[in-house]
């Protein structure tokens, strides 16, 4: 397991490049891009449901991050300013696309949301694929069920890494809700998966199927 | 190890992880029935996440495997507390929105119904608020608890006292861990050690906490006023 570290010439921190960007070192800004976009795309494509939405709202993320690269203030963490700016993102491109596109069903919505970003790449089997897919299937159907606020700090803790003071920072509270928000959020979805039935999740019915042939 | 560091940890990505640092946290689990039970709790959640993430992209993560004792210095200030109000509002108007989605009379009618509910809870909130600015301060989830009373001015009242309302030893165990105590202290010594020197019960015990049950944290609430003025908010402490 390998910790990143961001200080090294090597790896310069988030800070030091977009500095550099901001004097006029405009390829240093590809590096944040590609540090921080697979993380935004996951969260973009679970909050809104769509992929190209998704693809969509990283992309005005990182121009609008780009355009204001100039007048970033140190003081706030950039990390926490990208995702700021990304949930606000999300929250208008959901809104215009509110009144102009009629809303799908859940199932279909939880589905183009749920493909991997990352798919397996050769070598995985189709059923790894399908597996994948409808396991993260399943856990868009549970992000949908709990509160916005929760389901935010959930996304922002496991698919875009922060810290419970960077969520909170993020999400404008107190650094105890935005705990609360993941543990209740946690809490919640537990309730759900054990409601939904005893059969565990798609491998264990499939280790299940398996060991009955 | 305390329980929120091992929240953290149980949080931050699958475990165990096979290194040096999962014998704090277990040894925690071991001691601590509230977050072991919190931990199997949530393990069918935690799970569902981290198996939607690839290990190697969520090693890649910035931030995202640091140590628990390495946490960078956050930011001074926050952008989206100073900088960016209207996200709360951008995320009003999205509920919103979804809310006139399908109009019915039976939506109607919930919708006034939460209306009524909202203008209540707003009422509530609003005296909550006038009590803060009369002296009340705002601790755990969404609580208020009464102004601390000075560390000289408290009642030196010793641990007995609170002894006498069944604390149970993963309370000790956890003011152990924190260093205010010393874990093998006897019954009698325990019963000398300076209440005021622990740590606050509401750190653990309040209406929100997911860990310790309703009835435990109305016990603790006796002991509050050792400490506080005041017997704490019904937020903080729910009623038996």
């Amino acid at each position: 397991m390998k910790a990143p570290v961001f200080e090294s010439p090597a790896q310069p921190s988030d800070a030091t490049l977009i500095a550099r960007v901001a004097r006029g070192e405009r390829e240093c800004f590809a590096e944040l891009v590609g540090r921080y976009q697979p993380a935004l795309r996951r969260v973009a494509a679970s909050r809104l449901g769509r992929r190209d939405w998704a693809e969509d709202v990283v992309q005005e993320t990182f121009l609008a991050a780009f355009r204001s690269c100039a007048s970033y203030d140190p003081r706030y963490s950039f990390r926490t300013w990208l995702w700021t700016i990304l949930l606000n993102q999300c929250n208008g491109h959901y809104q215009r696309r509110m009144r102009s596109v009629p809303l799908e069903p859940l199932t279909e919505r939880s589905e183009r949301a749920a493909v991997p970003t990352s798919l397996p790449g050769g070598g995985e089997s189709p059923l790894a694929e399908l597996l994948a897919k409808e396991r993260a299937a399943r856990l868009e159907s549970l992000l949908s069920e709990l509160t916005v606020a929760q389901a935010d700090a959930l996304r922002l803790r496991f698919f875009g890494g922060l810290k419970f003071h960077e969520i909170a920072e993020t999400m404008g509270c107190s650094l105890n809700t935005a705990k609360n928000r993941v543990r209740l959020g946690l809490a919640r979805m537990a309730e759900l998966l054990e409601a939904s039935g005893a059969r565990g999740t798609p491998r264990d019915r499939w280790d299940e199927e398996q060991r009955a042939l | 190890m305390n329980c929120d560091q091992v929240f953290d940890v149980l949080t931050r990505g699958p475990f165990p992880t096979g290194t040096s640092c999962d014998e704090p946290v277990e040894a925690h689990l071991n001691q601590c029935p509230g977050c072991r039970r919190l931990a199997e709790a949530l393990r069918p959640a935690i799970e569902l996440f981290q198996e939607a993430v690839d290990p190697d992209e969520s090693r890649d993560l910035p931030g995202y495997w640091s140590g628990v004792a390495g946490e960078q210095q956050r930011a001074a200030v926050s952008y989206a507390r100073d900088v960016e109000p209207r996200a709360a509002a951008a995320r009003a108007g999205g509920a919103l929105g979804r809310l006139t989605q399908d109009f019915s009379a039976l939506t109607a009618w919930r919708m006034a119904a939460m209306l009524a509910l909202g203008v209540t809870l707003g009422t509530l909130l609003g005296a909550r608020m006038t009590l803060e600015r009369w002296g009340w301060s705002g601790a755990g989830a969404d609580a208020s608890v009464a102004p601390l009373v000075p560390h000289e001015e408290r009642p030196r009242s010793s641990l007995a006292e609170r002894m006498q309302l069944a604390v149970l030893p993963a309370c000790l165990a956890s003011n152990a861990q924190d260093g205010l105590l010393d874990g093998s202290l006897g019954e009698r010594q325990l019963a000398s050690v300076d209440l005021a020197s622990l740590k606050c019960c509401s750190e653990c015990h309040h209406a929100a906490s997911d860990v310790v049950p309703r009835a435990a944290t109305a016990r603790v609430a006796e002991s509050c006023q050792l400490c506080h003025h005041e017997r704490p908010s019904p937020r903080l402490v729910p009623a038996p």
